[in-house]
């Protein structure tokens, strides 16, 4: 069963704002040196860095929400036609950006559940998160900022990432909380953006959970 | 380990669609110890290496996209339920969701191709064209997609979250794809030979799509568990000591109490995870077959979960499990079935997949 309150343990939001993976390797240098950085993508570092602060394990299951994922390699492995490069296609495959955090530390994972929708996907991510039935748990998110797919309207305008540790029980920096019903023909929604920016600024946000039928309520002490 | 989920979850419906056809098509044509697989340009009409592909429709990217008609007759079949509304959850899986639709857009400059290629573009579309409501997530995770969506919905189910759950999973072939696996030097001029001992390691691709429907009750055929586990080792190789298919092992014997059970692993041509998949399992199963049909019907990426637990339900209800077709006898591991074989006295098979980063997921399937 789900719980009626969960509890924010951690969370943490990067604003990558229009840099794309050159100005992102300069800016980030720090955690990760030029001979690590050349292997990541911007969103790799970012949503890396999001994830690092937190505390988890194994058994922590993990999901990872993007609506477009790998944009710069996708661009990258596409202009490399007819010479196809593989590091370009392994790096565009989903998800690999938390793939690159976590191979690098060498950290298994159990559970590892990467969607990628659009419509209202900080409340898919979120519900999915607590779906995962486990004291604790984890949501990563964010896009990166392309090139050429931006001007279809095929990638991100802006880099962002954000996380969040849930957990069932305990003291924490904010709560999740199973609100009302929805109502009937409800068509709101609540963007990854949104929800990097509430983290950002420990701002409420109602969300809807069109799987729970409910509103979700994020809320910071 | 990884937490194995204890509720045993109905398959009210299910259907699958490979090059040969749909799931009984498909399952006749493998007991016939028939090859999809045909020597194909690997960038299509483009040229290139020839390479083993095993389309439904043709190949290269067309307008409106060769999958599309496909969806369309899979999802007239669904039962008719509010798909998509609070109770009744869609589950996308895709590994590539037509993202080659974007490399033929810049290859030729045709727009219209950019209707299509993400996996946000495709739900929102495949929402509207078969009224499916909000209640509805696309979820990509390589070639494991479809097993997670399984996954998700049946904790869904468990939760009591969802009435049914429906995962819907295609994944076409293009020459963005196939590039990108010859580009690894993993798809190449040489046909698969799952679990073969031999020199030359070789992966083949196929169009594949399905879907299931998922509910509380017990059915026919029910998922028994289902099983996630992330090595997190490499992009693109597992772990030498073989852990991850150890612990997958593991993850088996912790979701069945059946002592006879045969398996269908993952198994797409390649030496050194062959290997390691075929000699974990005999060690920890030695009496129990093993199997993969991606010599004949190709790896169908993302959807391969779904496409072959439709052959694997259509292997119970005949009786008799297809081989591992294009696999001579010089195995791997002594389990590994090249011919197939009758099936009538298990009641349980194990479902197995893999993908980039060292991902495995699987079930258990019963039947009644």
């Amino acid at each position: 069963m789900l719980n009626q309150r969960y509890i924010i343990e951690d969370a943490h939001a990067i604003e990558g704002g229009n840099d794309l993976v050159a100005e992102a390797r300069a800016k980030y240098k720090e955690t990760y040196p030029s001979r690590v950085a050349r292997r990541m993508t911007h969103i790799g570092m970012m949503t890396g860095l999001c994830l690092k602060p937190l505390s988890y394990d194994q058994n922590t299951p993990i999901v990872y929400a993007s609506v477009f994922g790998e944009s710069q390699s996708l661009e990258a492995f596409i202009d490399s036609f007819p010479g196809a490069s593989p590091l370009h296609f392994q790096r565009s495959i989903h998800p690999s950006a938390i793939e690159q955090t976590l191979i690098a530390n060498k950290q298994p994972i159990n559970r590892f559940y990467p969607i990628t929708s659009d419509f209202n996907l900080a409340g898919q991510a979120i519900e999915s998160t607590l779906i995962s039935d486990s004291d604790r748990s984890i949501l990563v998110g964010g896009d990166e900022r392309a090139t050429w797919l931006c001007e279809h309207e095929l990638a991100s305008h802006t880099s962002f990432a954000c996380s969040l540790l849930v957990k069932k029980t305990g003291e924490g920096i904010g709560s999740i909380t199973i609100g009302d019903e929805l109502p009937e023909n409800c068509e709101s929604e609540c963007t990854l953006s949104q929800l990097a920016r509430a983290i950002q600024e420990h701002s409420a946000l109602q969300i809807p959970s069109y799987s729970f039928n409910r509103w979700i309520h994020v809320s910071w002490e | 380990m990884g937490k194995v989920q204890t509720t045993r979850i109905g398959i009210e419906a299910y259907r699958g669609l490979t090059a040969f056809g749909d799931a009984h098509t498909t399952c006749q044509a493998l007991l016939d110890n028939r090859i999809a697989l045909k020597p194909t340009p690997v960038l299509g009409n483009d040229g290139g290496d020839l390479v083993p592909l095993a389309g439904l429709n043709g190949y290269d990217e067309t307008l409106p996209p060769r999958w599309l008609p496909e969806l369309e007759t899979l999802a007239n079949s669904l039962p008719d339920l509010p798909w998509g509304s609070a109770r009744y959850p869609v589950f996308l899986t895709s590994s590539n969701y037509d993202v080659g639709s974007l490399y033929t857009a810049k290859a030729t400059g045709n727009q219209d191709h950019l209707k299509f290629g993400t996996p946000a573009r495709t739900l929102e579309l495949l929402k509207k064209l078969f009224n499916w409501g909000p209640n509805a997530i696309a979820l990509s995770h390589a070639c494991v997609t479809a097993n997670v969506g399984i996954e998700m919905a049946s904790r869904h189910i468990h939760l009591g979250l969802a009435d049914k759950a429906l995962v819907f999973s295609f994944d076409f072939i293009s020459p963005f794809v196939a590039g990108g696996f010859h580009a690894l030097k993993i798809l190449n001029e040489h046909l698969p030979a799952p679990y073969e001992d031999r020199g030359i390691g070789s992966i083949a691709l196929g169009d594949g799509a399905g879907y299931v429907v998922l509910s509380g009750q017990e059915q026919d055929f029910n998922i028994e568990n289902n099983f996630l586990y992330n090595e997190m080792y490499h992009f693109t190789s597992n772990d030498p000591t073989a852990s991850g298919f150890q612990e997958v092992a593991k993850l088996i014997k912790a979701s069945t109490e059946e002592s006879k059970i045969w398996i269908k692993g993952h198994g797409t041509g390649t030496l050194d995870a062959g290997r390691m998949e075929a000699t974990s399992l005999q060690e920890s199963f030695p009496d129990s077959p093993l199997v993969s049909w991606k010599g004949s019907i190709g790896h169908t990426l993302g959807s391969c979960g779904i496409v072959e637990l439709s052959i694997v339900i259509e292997a119970m209800k005949a009786g008799r499990c297809p081989g591992t077709v294009g696999t001579n006898k010089n195995t791997m591991a002594s389990n590994v079935a090249t011919d197939s074989f009758d099936i009538s006295g298990y009641r349980s098979a194990a479902l197995l997949s893999n993908a980039f980063g060292g991902a495995h997921a699987g079930c258990i399937i019963s039947h009644a």
